[in-house]
């Protein structure tokens, strides 16, 4: 037997138990398949559906005054999911918001096959949910059917398959011809959400309203992933979803995305601050990728925001002038500068008594730069990889000293000094700042230090 | 077909053919409805003289339900990819199930079902890749073209010995 083989028996494990309740259950006669209850397979289509989340913007420039519209939500659809995922202990704030969104979701992807020329299989379908139907039934005695339909559900049988069945079916009817005859021009799942929503906001905007649904918060559809930059092409950038790729393994850009093991993010900002190799942090929206699935299709998430974590915990250092650049930025310059390398992921803290400047945008408590009259006056990056900075302090040919678990680098041309800080619990802080001597209680002695 | 010939039938192609559901499924019981409605369809067609080999006409049979089943909705929408490992670990016995040989047998069951049922049918039915064409209703070149591909993705999977039994067999 080969290898192989073997392994697969040994996953598959002895099937001889199997095949006596097999046999059994056959030569009795008993039709009976030991099939889940359909139920909750439902509510985890339907949850999945509801995790991709999708804009609502447009209900936040106000509502539209469209024509009459034949489109109506589901009501019953929504208050069953409703239902079945505060049963489930759901208790998000958001959750009505979720729900709606996921039964919109699977809405529009029937709709947007319909505008491609599908045209649903009636029958078909109402032949598939009687199947189901039939045994569904068949495995289960009286009793059963209503203790459950009683206590579980609130719902009856037929509503369930004659509805939530049934619409079930018809996406996944509407998804297998999308599948099969996909458009030239390929949309994503955010833009048919958003054609469609357009399309019926009116419906959906009294649905809420009578629901009380408050608007979506545009944020709910949007991922993050931490990540290193394997390549980069235009406005595009290859990111492994992992921060342990070093170096990038020897396969093909092709090789890398059908293995799944990296996806394209399409930026619009500020793209030549990135590098491959470069550890990043992304915040995508998760719904642009293509509504059909296609072998090799390139999927382009569209990131709404980022930031290097690469450049915190690896920062360079270069030295122009007497200046020193930590990751390209220096003392003096402005808000602009820092946000054009680091992204909009900051937040701005007025709290900062004790380092003479009036406020400072703090990256996840990683990197903060100070700013006192909208120049940049320190700079201060946490959790730096401590190995890097002990090879760049070696290197580095100009004024240094050593303390005990201080480093330091000094400009006497510009007064700029580089503090590297090691912290007891193992990270180690650097600082880029100004050493006048009245800042700088030993500034004399240290001065003499460092010309010795 | 009398019931004495039908559970010959089952005794002699049961195990292979819950074996080969599972390789689909990736789910034991599943495994079980599906060979279970295979030998109702066998048992109330009993066309199987007509068919060939019964070995393959089953396995035919199991792999066409195994399919359907995948494309239904509650399966598209259903996530096994950690559930299943799972259950491998609890449901086998722990003396039994040595890391290393399941090894392989994981990176395969993770490789998405067109390139899986070509490497089953390959090393496990021991298909030449003609026969897997037919059986699965592919050209010959569609076959080889997956199984290329599909030892692209299972040598990112797997050390390099693991990944060298492969390549020699």
């Amino acid at each position: 037997m080969n290898e192989v083989k073997k392994s697969l028996n040994t996953v598959a494990g002895d099937m001889t138990k199997d095949k006596e309740e097999l046999k059994q259950r056959i030569l009795s006669g008993r039709r009976k398949t030991k099939r889940r209850n359909p139920f909750p397979l439902v509510a985890t289509a339907i949850v999945t559906a509801a995790i991709l989340f999708f804009t609502f913007n447009v209900f936040q420039d106000g509502l539209s005054t469209s024509d009459k519209d034949d489109y109506e939500v589901n009501e019953f659809i929504y208050d069953y999911q409703l239902q079945l995922m505060q049963k489930d202990g759901n208790d998000s704030p958001k959750l009505e918001q979720d729900v709606l969104q996921g039964l919109l979701h699977v809405d529009a992807v029937i709709d947007y096959a319909k505008s491609l020329g599908y045209s649903e299989n009636t029958e078909a379908i109402k032949e598939k949910v009687e199947e189901e139907k039939q045994t569904f039934f068949s495995t289960m005695d009286n009793e059963q059917q209503e203790a459950m339909q009683e206590e579980v559900f609130g719902i009856t049988y037929e509503d369930y398959f004659n509805k939530i069945l049934k619409w079930t079916f018809q996406n996944a009817e509407a998804v297998n011809w999308l599948d099969q005859h996909p458009p030239d021009d390929i949309k994503t799942h955010s833009e048919v959400i958003d054609l469609f929503q357009k399309k019926h906001e009116q419906s959906i905007a009294d649905f809420m309203d009578k629901k009380g649904i408050p608007f979506f918060d545009p944020a709910f559809m949007y991922k993050e992933l931490a990540g290193t930059v394997l390549a980069k092409e235009g406005q595009d950038i290859l990111v492994a979803e992992r921060l342990e790729v070093t170096p990038v393994p020897a396969l093909t850009v092709e090789e890398m995305i059908d293995a799944g093991y990296a996806i394209w993010y399409t930026i619009d900002d500020n793209i030549d601050a990135i590098e491959p190799n470069m550890k990043i942090n992304l915040t995508y929206n998760s719904l642009s990728y293509p509504i059909t699935e296609i072998d090799h299709a390139t999927v382009f998430q569209r990131v709404v925001e980022w930031e290097l974590s690469d450049a915190i915990v690896q920062p360079t250092l270069s030295e122009e002038q007497g200046l020193f650049y930590l990751h390209g930025l220096t003392l003096g310059d402005s808000q602009s500068d820092v946000i054009e390398r680091f992204g909009e992921k900051y937040t701005k803290d007025e709290q900062v008594d004790g380092s003479g400047a009036e406020f400072a945008l703090d990256y996840n408590n990683n990197a903060r730069f100070y700013f006192y009259q909208d120049e940049l006056s320190m700079i201060s990056f946490e959790n730096v990889d401590q190995n890097y900075f002990e090879q760049l302090f070696k290197e580095y040919e100009g004024m240094k000293s050593t303390s005990n678990d201080s480093r330091y680098i000094y400009s006497e041309e510009t007064a700029q000094m580089i503090k590297a800080e090691f912290i007891p619990d193992g990270s180690l802080t650097i600082s880029l700042f100004i050493a006048w001597p009245d800042g700088f209680l030993d500034y004399q002695e240290f001065l003499d230090a460092m010309k010795e | 077909m009398d019931s004495g010939k039908m559970e010959e039938i089952i005794d002699e192609h049961g195990a292979h053919l819950l074996k080969m559901a599972y390789f689909y499924l990736r789910d034991r019981e599943l495994a079980k409805d599906i060979v279970q409605e295979v030998f109702f369809a066998f048992y109330d067609s009993s066309k199987y003289e007509e068919q060939g080999k019964l070995r393959a006409y089953l396995t035919r049979l199991t792999v066409n339900r195994c399919k359907d089943h995948l494309r239904s909705w509650s399966f598209r929408n259903l996530s096994f990819s950690k559930e299943w490992i799972e259950t491998i670990q609890r449901e086998q016995d722990p003396l039994i199930l040595n890391e290393e040989k399941t090894d392989i047998a994981i990176a395969i069951m993770k490789l998405p079902i067109k390139y899986r049922e070509i490497i089953i049918f390959y090393y496990y039915e021991e298909y030449k890749m003609r026969e897997i064409a037919t059986l699965l209703g592919l050209s010959e070149n569609t076959v080889k073209a997956r199984m290329v591909k599909a030892r692209k993705l299972l040598k990112i999977d797997l050390q390099a010995d693991y990944w060298e039994v492969l390549s020699i067999e």
